[in-house]
């Protein structure tokens, strides 16, 4: 069972640990208090303003991904700065996820987060992960090296070729 | 110059703020001491190993780029743990860059 608050006196690190068992237990009601409505959570693909907007966020994640998971590979905190190296897996069987229909494939990605935690509360967490991985592990965008990869590189080659002797005539 | 001798006895982090500086040169001659055969750097569109592959990385990467600079926007250890939050800009005016030939377009990143 996850605690549904913090470790008393937690360090900054120790609030972002309990954040990724938070998210583990598939919950994102107990973070609303260390999220305020200026707290930005920029992913990816999207850019979350506001404890509300980036709860909602992770609850359309949790249904696309009912059996997701994150595992914390590192951390490191420094001041108001915490680092965390993960790792998600999970199988999307539910919900569409970013436009894209369950295909019941499984993800397994990296990502690295940076929170600037102060006070106790979340001001800030910056999000990278592969999207490029996470997309072709959808099944949105064929495989790296694939024939349909390699026609997009020739094709988008094509149009710089052209687009060059255009601007020279 | 300096920069060609990475500072000594100094924290994990300053030697990866030391390193940021060498590749903000373009010439990774420097770092290549602190990488050996065994060394992995996984990027997101492959995995290097070894000193040799990851040296033609950036050589790649700054022949395609070659107004490339990395910001370090934010940085923390912890043991032989070091993270760094950076910020890429450039323009891809040179060789082409995993297989794309250059449109002279401005790349504005950051990453972990």
């Amino acid at each position: 069972m996850v605690t549904t608050s913090p470790p008393t006196e937690a360090s900054n690190v120790e609030l972002v640990r309990w954040v990724f068992d938070v998210l583990n237990s598939h919950q994102s009601r107990p973070l609303l208090p260390y999220w305020t409505t200026e707290t930005i959570e920029r992913f990816p693909q999207a850019t979350c303003v506001g404890g509300e907007a980036i709860a909602r966020y992770f609850e359309d994640l949790f249904t696309a991904v009912p059996d997701l998971h994150f595992r914390v590979d590192t951390v490191s905190g420094q001041g108001e700065d915490v680092f965390v190296h993960w790792h998600l897996t999970g199988r999307h069987t539910g919900a569409p996820s970013q436009g894209v229909d369950a295909t019941g494939r499984a993800i397994a990605l990296d990502g690295m987060d940076h929170f600037v935690v102060r006070d106790g509360i979340i001001v800030s967490n910056f999000v990278v992960f592969d999207q490029m991985q996470f997309a072709r592990q959808l099944g949105l965008l064929p495989a790296d090296g694939s024939l349909p990869d390699r026609a997009l590189r020739t094709a988008f080659n094509a149009k710089t070729k052209l687009l060059r002797l255009l601007r020279r005539a | 110059m300096a920069i060609a001798t990475p500072p000594a006895d100094v924290s994990n982090a300053e030697l990866i703020r030391w390193a940021f500086d060498v590749l903000n040169t373009r010439d990774i001659t420097p770092l290549r001491p602190f990488w050996t055969d065994a060394t992995i750097e996984r990027f997101p569109q492959g995995t290097c190993y070894g000193e040799a592959a990851i040296a033609r990385y950036f050589e790649d990467l700054f022949a395609a780029l070659p107004d490339l600079h990395i910001r370090i926007a934010s940085i923390a250890e912890h043991g032989e743990d070091v993270f760094v939050h950076w910020h890429l800009t450039g323009r891809h005016t040179g060789a082409p860059l995993e297989g794309i030939e250059a449109t002279g377009r401005a790349i504005a990143l950051d990453g972990p």
